[in-house]
């Protein structure tokens, strides 16, 4: 991890990222959606985060906030590039897991006082 | 008593005792004549023989007189005359003197118009007198002008000193001021969705923020202070889009990017000089072209070589020289450099340049007609990209212990475009991402902390945590490879 004071979040300025246009290509992208990138379709055209975020998908699947954390870019500006790549067919969204529903609190609880104790 | 008036006395004495030698003659004689006629010439001859002795001999006197008195005159009037003649010829020098003190204000006024207010083509006179080369007055005429020379280049050292002590603490401080603003920007952006209506305006302003830092750094830079920023290790792609968000028409600039060069990661400490020198090239192109900038990153055998081509008209050979010097110079803001501002950039390149061990050529010919400006970066700089991930396939069988009812996950759309990446379940399936870890320690630093965890592995986890649930206070199962990757 690098120090506050070797900063790597900041270089990139959100205008240069998003091509100057902030709007969302999509309806909505919530920040855990998963992300799925297609390895055949040609990425001429794409811009460098965008192509980075295509290999930052490649080998597996990553979130939107684990693509933001990676590109060290504000939250809105990942969504943005990666909403246009969802919108170009270059990745594949799915909805993020809900996990939590099916935990009563106490069960939670339990989980924390074992956690406690490891 | 000068000669010539001894000589008018004795002169005067002279003719006096001539006219009383005369008088005294004509009274003897006359009494002679009254004698003769009352006694027949008896003491005639006596009397004739002792008065022409005495006349004669005041008349040779006076003779002399006259002569010494001629001669003084002659010796006065010659001194006279050479007195006259030096007079003249000390007036001459008198008048050449005043004319070189003259020409002397015409010499100083020159030197002004050179090193002071910097005239080019501007000629100091020389002597007016040639007579006078290797004079005092002329070692003294050039000490004065040596003299205003030197109190010309004192002043502007001095002026120059406190000016560019002004610049820097201010433009260092404006500069604080808007790299705070570009964090708050990020900060609201990381706030808010991009279907807020601020997320616009947020990037708009960042746009102008990130202008207004670009400049106030220029300045500070050409005032000799550093660059201001301090940054971990960054990709060049990182590099390339910081440079290319620092300039106005940021949307004519392309970059060609290629994994193996983008991905290389460029020491931090001088991450920032690369970014303003890459950004001061993109300005010239941009400025110089009016359509595309390309920028692409080659590895070379000494280092990796970031290109710039702009399609414009080019650079004429002048101006190709002009821009080869102020690359190779270490200028420093004068009061008298700030004129030109087109040329600052150069300067400000040559300046970091010579600072930072790179080296930045613009003498290249672009494919399309314009420059190729080119700076390479040592490969002491940089650590190459590592090796690039093919797409993963499905490698490993589902986890066979995976319980079913453990499974908290919900898939909630099972249609997939890519069946590699879902498990049987259907759900999307994470993988090691073997690209993230390093493959020597400090590598990769910022990619290393992301590992992400299988949904197998996590469930694996749970199972174990179940255990230490049910079995209570068992401080033995210390066990918590689920959580922490090696």
């Amino acid at each position: 991890m690098t120090s506050p004071r070797h900063r790597r979040a900041g270089m990139v300025r959100s205008h240069t990222a998003t091509e100057g246009n902030g709007t969302l290509a999509l309806g909505r992208l919530d920040d855990a959606a998963l992300l799925i990138a297609d390895p055949h379709r040609p990425r001429t055209g794409l811009t460098a985060h965008a192509q980075r975020v295509m290999d930052l998908c490649q080998p597996g699947v990553l979130s939107v906030s684990e693509v933001a954390y990676h590109l060290q870019l504000p939250g809105a500006v990942v969504k943005v590039i990666v909403s246009r790549l969802i919108n170009s067919g270059h990745l594949t969204a799915r909805a993020p897991f809900v996990p939590a529903g099916h935990y009563s609190e106490d069960v939670l609880l339990e989980v924390l006082r074992a956690l406690q104790k490891l | 008593m000068t000669s010539p008036e001894l000589a008018a006395w004795v002169l005067l004495g002279g003719i006096v005792l001539i006219v009383v030698a005369v008088v005294i003659a004509a009274v003897t004689l006359f009494a002679l004549i009254l004698q003769t006629r009352t006694k027949p010439a008896a003491v005639q001859p006596a009397g004739v023989q002792i008065v022409p002795a005495a006349a004669e001999q005041a008349r040779l006197e006076a003779e002399q007189a006259r002569l010494a008195a001629e001669q003084a005159k002659q010796v006065a009037e010659q001194e006279a005359q050479t007195a006259k003649a030096q007079a003249a010829t000390g007036w001459q020098w008198y008048h050449a003197a005043v004319a070189e003190v003259e020409q002397l204000c015409d010499r100083l006024s020159a030197i002004t118009d050179i090193e002071a207010r910097e005239y080019a083509d501007v000629t100091v006179p020389g002597l007016r007198h040639p007579g006078f080369a290797g004079q005092p007055l002329h070692k003294h005429l050039h000490t004065t002008e040596e003299l205003l020379r030197e109190a010309v280049q004192i002043t502007r050292t001095r002026i120059a000193a406190s000016a560019r002590a002004g610049v820097r603490s201010t433009a260092d401080e404006v500069q604080m001021f808007l790299t705070r603003l570009q964090i708050k920007i990020d900060e609201a952006l990381n706030q808010f969705s991009p279907d807020s209506p601020y997320t616009q305006s947020l990037i708009g302003i960042d746009h102008e923020a990130t202008l207004a830092r670009h400049s106030v750094q220029r300045l500070r830079i050409l005032a000799g202070s550093w660059p201001g920023a301090q940054w971990g290790d960054l990709t060049f792609r990182e590099i390339v889009e910081g440079a290319r968000g620092r300039i106005g028409p940021h949307d004519r600039v392309t970059y060609l990017y290629r994994r193996q060069e983008g991905e290389a990661l460029v020491e931090g400490r001088i991450a920032e000089p690369i970014t303003v020198v890459l950004a001061e090239l993109l300005a010239n192109a941009t400025s110089y072209s009016s359509g595309p900038v390309e920028v692409r990153i080659n590895e070379m055998s000494t280092g990796y070589r970031i290109e710039v081509e702009d399609n414009g008209l080019g650079m004429n050979a002048f101006q190709l020289e002009a821009a080869e010097r102020l690359l190779s110079q270490r200028t420093i803001l004068d009061v008298a450099s700030l004129k030109d501002e087109s040329k600052l950039g150069f300067a400000i390149i040559g300046r970091l340049a010579s600072e930072f061990g790179i080296s930045v050529s613009v003498s290249h010919r672009s494919t399309y007609g314009g420059v190729k400006a080119t700076c390479l970066i040592p490969r002491a700089f940089i650590t190459p990209a590592p090796p690039a991930q093919e797409p993963a396939e499905p490698a490993v069988a589902p986890h066979p212990a995976q319980p079913a009812q453990d499974q908290p996950l919900a898939a909630v759309s099972p249609s997939t475009a890519n069946g590699n990446a879902t498990t049987p379940l259907g759900l999307p399936r994470r993988r090691r991402r073997t690209d993230a870890v390093p493959s020597s320690p400090g590598l990769l630093p910022q990619e290393a902390i992301t590992d992400t965890l299988t949904p197998e592995d996590a469930s694996d986890g749970f199972a174990r945590l179940q255990n230490a649930l049910r079995q209570g206070n068992n401080p033995t199962d210390h066990d918590t490879q689920g959580h922490v990757q090696p």
